[in-house]
C-alpha cells in the first residue's frame, strides 16, 4: 500500500481517521526526497484533494465530515511545507532528527560578525543625520546580500547529495548531511534577519520583537 | 432530494440561482426581475424588501436601510468614516455591534440581510415549487472572521442552513471556468458595490485553486455614487442651499448612481436635481471625462491590492493567461482601461457581471450536494491568523494566502502556581503590533487543574474551515482531556443572540404566514360578496321572498367576519354564503338558459 493512502478505506472508500503520527511527505505519499518537481507535486496534492476534501463529505456523516476537515487540513499543511524547497528541507531535519532544524545558538564563526553590527545598527540609531555611517551599514547589507545569493546556490547540490544517500541506503552520509544541512539553514536564517534588522535600522523602525520565534 | 441554492448576497443588489440539467440558471422574481435591490424599508409601519424598497429611499429616506453588507461583522468604530453618508441612525449595543434603529426596532445589520435572504428564499420557492432549506452564499473573497459569520448568521436567522461560505470570485471563476473551460492562470477583477476583491487562480483539470487573494471591503460602487453625489452638490449651490427636506442628500445620491450607470454608454448626460422650495430643477451637464477624473482616486485604490495579490501569487503579470470582470462597477469603461493598462491584456467581459457570482454560487452548492465530482474549489484566508504575545506583538500562526481548510497548534501553559485560567487573545490583519490588526475573539481556558507554574500542557488547535471561519480547539496533554474554552466574540452576536433571532424569525414567520392567509380570506370574501349582490339583482322576482333573506343574512354575516381579523371565521362564512347561494346559482343559470332559448324562439 501506498503511504497516504490509509486516509480512506480501500474496502468501503470512507474516510478514516489520521494516524496520530503522519508528516509531511506521508501526507502526500513520498519518499523522504529533497528533490521534488513542482508540477508532479502540485497534481499530487490535488489528486488527494479529489479524495478528501469536505465538499465531498457534504452529504455524508457528522464523524465523516469531521474527519476530512483534519485529513484535508492536514494535506493543505503537507503540500504548503513541501512546496518550498527551504520549509521541506527543514521539515526532513525535524522528522529526521526530531529537533528544530535551526541551532538555537548562532553559527560560532559569525559571533564576532553579529556583534560588530550590532555596534554599527546602535551607532545609525544614535546618528540619523550621520550620511557616513549610513553608507556604510548599507555598503554591509549588500556583502550579506551577495553572501545569501552565493548560499542558496547550494541548496540544488545539498538537496541531491541527500537523495543519493537516501537512495543508497548510506546511513553515515545522511547522519552527516543532516548536520551540513542544519549548518545551512542555520547560515541562511541568521543572514536573512541580519538584512531584515539592517533594512530596518535604515528606515528607522524599531525591531520586530517576535519575528526569529 | 430538496436543491441547494447559490445566493450572491451583495451591497446593491441580490441574486438567487439553481442547478439546472448541468447548468446553473439565475431564479427570476414574481415581476420577472433578476435582481432584488438590497433595501430593506419600514416606511409605513411594514416592512418590504427589493425595488419597493428602493423607490421609498427617495421619499422615507430616515426608515430605509441599504447597503447594509457595509456593516456586517463590523464595530461603530469600524464604520465611523461613512457614517455620515447614511441616514439611517446607528448605535452600538453591545460594544462591536452595530444595530440600525429604523421603524420603531434596532435591528442587527444579519437580521437585515435575512430580510433580503428571506425574498430570494420565496422567490427560489416560488420557482422551484418545493421548500428550499439550504444554501451557499457568497462574500467578498476578503471578508475577515466576523463578516463571515454575521453572513452565516443571517443565513440562520432567515431559515436557511448555510451549507458553505464562498468568496465570490472564486465563485464567479467556477462559473467562469465552467463556461470556457479553460485552463491556465486567471486573475478576477471584482469591484461590487461596497467591496473590492482581487483573486489569483490557476485552473487545472477542474481544480480552482486559489493562489493570493487581496481587497479592500471598504471600497466599491457606493464610494463612487457618494463622491459624484458631493461634485454635484456643489455644482447646485453647496449644501446650504441644497439640503433643507432631508430627503436631499438621498435622492442625489440616486441621480449620482442613475448618471454614472448612463456614462458607461454614454458620452454625456444632463443630471436635473429639483431644488427644495421652489419646483425648478436645476439640469447639471456631467460628461464622462468629468465623471471619470472624479472616480481616478477611487479606481486607483484597486490597483495596488492586485499588484500584492501578483507577489503573494509568485506571478508576474505576464503569467496571467486571462483577466475576468466581475461585479457591476466593472461596465465602467474607465476601469476597464485600467485593469486592461495593468494586466497588459484585454479582460474578459461576455458574462453578465452582475450574475456571475450567483451562477458560480450555484455551481457550489451542486458541488456539495453530490451533484459532481469533476469540480473542486480550492481556497485560501485572505487574512493572517495569529495570537497577541508580551508586549502588544501579533505572532503569526496561519499566514494569509495558505490553502484551506488549515489548521495551526500551539501550547500554552500557566504563569503563576496554581493558576486555573489561560487568556488567549486571537487577531486577524498583517500588521505588527496588536493594536493595528482586528481583533477576532478571546478565548479563555478554564478549569485547568491546579499545578506549578509552567507544568500544565495545553496544545490549542486553530482550526480554519473551508468557509474561512475559525474553530478553537484545546486539549490538556498530560491527562489528555479536553480543555473547555469561553469564547467572546468581539464583533458579531454571541451564539445565543443568533439562536434567540432564529426563533424569534418564526415567531415573525408565522405572523407573516397568518397575516397573509388573513388578506387572502379577505379579498376571496370581498369577490363573494360582489358576486352574490349581482346575483340578487339579476334575480329579481325569480327567488322565494324567504330563500331571499337567508341569503342577505348570511351575506351580513360574512361582512361582519370580514371586519374582523379572524382567518378561519372569514372562510367558514364565506362557505356557508355559498351553500345558501347554490340554488339561487342553479335558478341564475337556468334562467340564463332560458333567456337564451327564448331569444331564439323570438327569432
Amino acid at each position: 500500500m501506498e503511504t497516504g493512502d490509509e486516509w480512506l478505506c480501500p474496502a468501503c472508500g470512507a474516510i478514516q481517521p489520521l494516524p496520530d503520527v503522519i508528516d509531511d511527505f506521508a501526507c502526500l505519499g513520498l519518499p523522504r526526497h529533497l528533490q521534488l518537481d513542482a508540477q508532479a507535486l502540485a497534481e499530487r496534492f490535488h489528486e488527494r484533494s479529489r479524495r478528501i476534501h469536505p465538499d465531498f463529505f457534504q452529504t455524508k456523516s457528522g464523524r465523516e465530515q469531521a474527519l476530512s476537515l483534519e485529513a484535508s487540513a492536514r494535506l493543505n499543511r503537507a503540500y504548503r511545507t513541501l512546496r518550498d524547497p527551504i520549509e521541506r528541507m527543514g521539515a526532513l531535519i525535524r522528522l529526521e532528527t526530531g529537533q528544530p532544524e535551526i541551532a538555537a545558538k548562532a553559527p560560532a564563526d559569525l559571533v564576532e560578525e553579529i556583534f560588530e553590527l550590532q555596534e554599527l545598527r546602535e551607532t545609525v540609531r544614535e546618528r540619523p543625520g550621520d550620511t557616513g555611517l549610513r553608507e556604510r551599514l548599507l555598503a554591509e547589507r549588500n556583502t550579506l546580500i551577495d553572501r545569501l545569493t552565493r548560499l542558496e546556490r547550494e541548496l540544488a547540490q545539498l538537496a541531491a547529495r541527500w537523495d543519493r544517500a537516501v537512495d543508497g541506503g548510506a546511513d553515515a552520509d545522511k547522519r552527516a548531511l543532516i548536520g551540513a544541512m542544519r549548518d545551512w539553514l542555520s547560515g541562511r536564517q541568521y543572514l536573512v534577519n541580519t538584512i531584515d534588522d539592517i533594512t530596518m535600522t535604515l528606515e528607522g523602525r524599531s525591531d520586530a520583537k517576535d519575528r526569529r520565534h | 432530494m430538496p436543491r441547494i441554492v447559490g445566493i450572491d448576497l451583495g451591497t446593491t443588489n441580490s441574486l438567487v440561482a439553481v442547478m439546472d440539467g448541468g447548468r446553473p440558471r439565475i431564479i427570476s422574481g414574481p415581476g420577472g426581475e433578476r435582481l432584488l435591490p438590497s433595501v430593506v424599508s419600514f416606511a409605513g409601519g411594514h416592512m418590504t424588501v427589493g425595488h419597493e424598497a428602493k423607490r421609498r429611499l427617495a421619499t422615507h429616506p430616515a426608515d430605509v436601510i441599504y447597503s447594509v453588507k457595509r456593516f456586517m461583522g463590523r464595530g461603530l468604530a469600524d464604520v465611523q468614516e461613512e457614517l455620515k453618508f447614511f441616514p439611517f441612525h446607528l448605535i452600538e449595543e453591545p460594544p462591536g455591534v452595530v444595530r440600525m434603529d429604523v421603524g420603531g426596532r434596532r435591528w442587527t445589520p444579519p437580521e437585515i440581510s435575512a430580510m433580503i435572504l428571506g425574498e430570494l428564499k420565496r422567490w427560489a420557492e416560488a420557482d422551484l415549487g418545493e421548500p428550499v432549506q439550504q444554501a451557499v452564499i457568497t462574500v467578498p473573497a476578503y471578508f475577515n472572521d466576523s463578516q463571515r459569520q454575521a453572513t452565516k448568521d443571517a443565513g440562520r436567522i432567515a431559515g436557511l442552513e448555510v451549507l458553505r461560505i464562498v468568496n465570490e470570485p472564486t465563485a464567479a471563476s467556477l462559473a467562469y471556468g465552467l463556461h470556457q473551460r479553460k485552463e491556465g492562470r486567471i486573475a478576477v477583477y471584482d469591484l461590487g458595490g461596497g467591496t473590492f476583491d482581487i483573486s489569483i487562480l490557476a485552473l487545472k483539470a477542474g481544480i480552482f485553486e486559489v493562489l493570493a487573494t487581496n481587497g479592500d471591503t471598504h471600497l466599491g460602487g457606493d464610494d463612487m455614487d457618494r463622491r459624484l453625489a458631493e461634485w454635484l452638490i456643489e455644482q447646485a449651490g453647496g449644501v446650504q442651499r441644497f439640503e433643507t427636506d432631508g430627503t436631499g442628500w438621498s435622492r442625489m445620491r440616486l441621480a449620482a448612481e442613475t448618471a454614472k450607470c448612463i456614462l458607461s454608454a454614454e458620452d454625456e448626460t444632463i443630471v436635473e436635481i429639483a431644488l427644495p422650495g421652489t419646483q425648478k430643477a436645476e439640469p447639471i451637464p456631467l460628461a464622462r471625462a468629468r465623471l471619470e477624473s472624479l472616480m481616478m482616486p477611487i479606481v486607483e485604490r484597486t490597483l495596488q491590492p492586485c499588484r500584492l495579490a501578483l507577489r503573494d501569487a509568485g506571478v508576474g503579470v505576464k503569467q496571467i493567461d486571462e483577466v475576468v470582470l466581475v461585479g457591476g462597477m466593472t461596465r465602467m469603461p474607465l476601469i476597464r482601461r485600467r485593469v486592461e493598462e495593468l494586466f497588459g491584456r484585454r479582460p474578459h467581459t461576455e458574462l453578465n457581471p452582475d450574475e456571475v457570482v450567483a451562477l458560480g454560487a450555484a455551481v457550489q452548492a451542486d458541488i456539495l450536494a453530490g451533484g459532481t465530482r469533476d469540480l473542486l474549489l480550492l481556497d485560501v484566508n485572505p487574512l493572517s491568523l495569529g495570537i497577541e504575545t508580551l508586549g502588544g506583538v501579533m505572532s503569526v500562526l496561519i499566514p494569509r494566502n495558505t490553502t484551506i481548510p488549515t489548521s495551526a497548534k500551539e501550547s500554552f501553559t500557566t504563569s503563576v502556581d496554581g493558576q486555573r485560567t489561560v487568556d488567549i487573545h486571537v487577531l486577524q490583519g498583517e500588521r505588527e503590533l496588536v493594536a493595528d490588526n482586528r481583533s477576532l475573539a478571546r478565548f479563555q481556558l478554564s478549569e485547568i487543574d491546579p499545578m506549578p507554574a509552567g507544568l500544565p500542557k495545553i496544545e490549542v488547535t486553530f482550526m480554519i474551515d473551508a468557509n474561512g471561519i475559525l474553530s478553537v480547539g484545546a486539549r490538556e496533554l498530560r491527562s489528555g482531556k479536553e480543555q473547555s474554552i469561553e469564547v467572546t466574540p468581539s464583533h458579531g452576536l454571541t451564539e445565543e443572540e443568533v439562536t434567540r433571532m432564529v426563533e424569534a424569525s418564526y415567531v415573525h414567520a408565522k405572523d407573516d404566514i397568518a397575516r397573509r392567509g388573513l388578506i387572502e380570506a379577505r379579498n376571496e370574501a370581498e369577490m363573494v360578496l360582489r358576486a352574490t349582490d349581482k346575483a340578487l339583482v339579476a334575480a329579481g322576482g325569480l327567488l322565494a321572498e324567504a330563500e331571499r333573506r337567508a341569503i342577505e343574512a348570511a351575506a351580513a354575516e360574512l361582512r361582519e367576519a370580514v371586519k374582523g381579523e379572524d382567518a378561519p371565521r372569514i372562510r367558514e362564512r364565506i362557505k356557508r354564503l355559498d351553500e345558501t347561494t347554490v340554488h339561487l346559482a342553479g335558478v341564475l343559470l337556468g334562467h340564463t338558459i332560458q333567456d337564451v332559448a327564448e331569444q331564439r324562439t323570438e327569432r
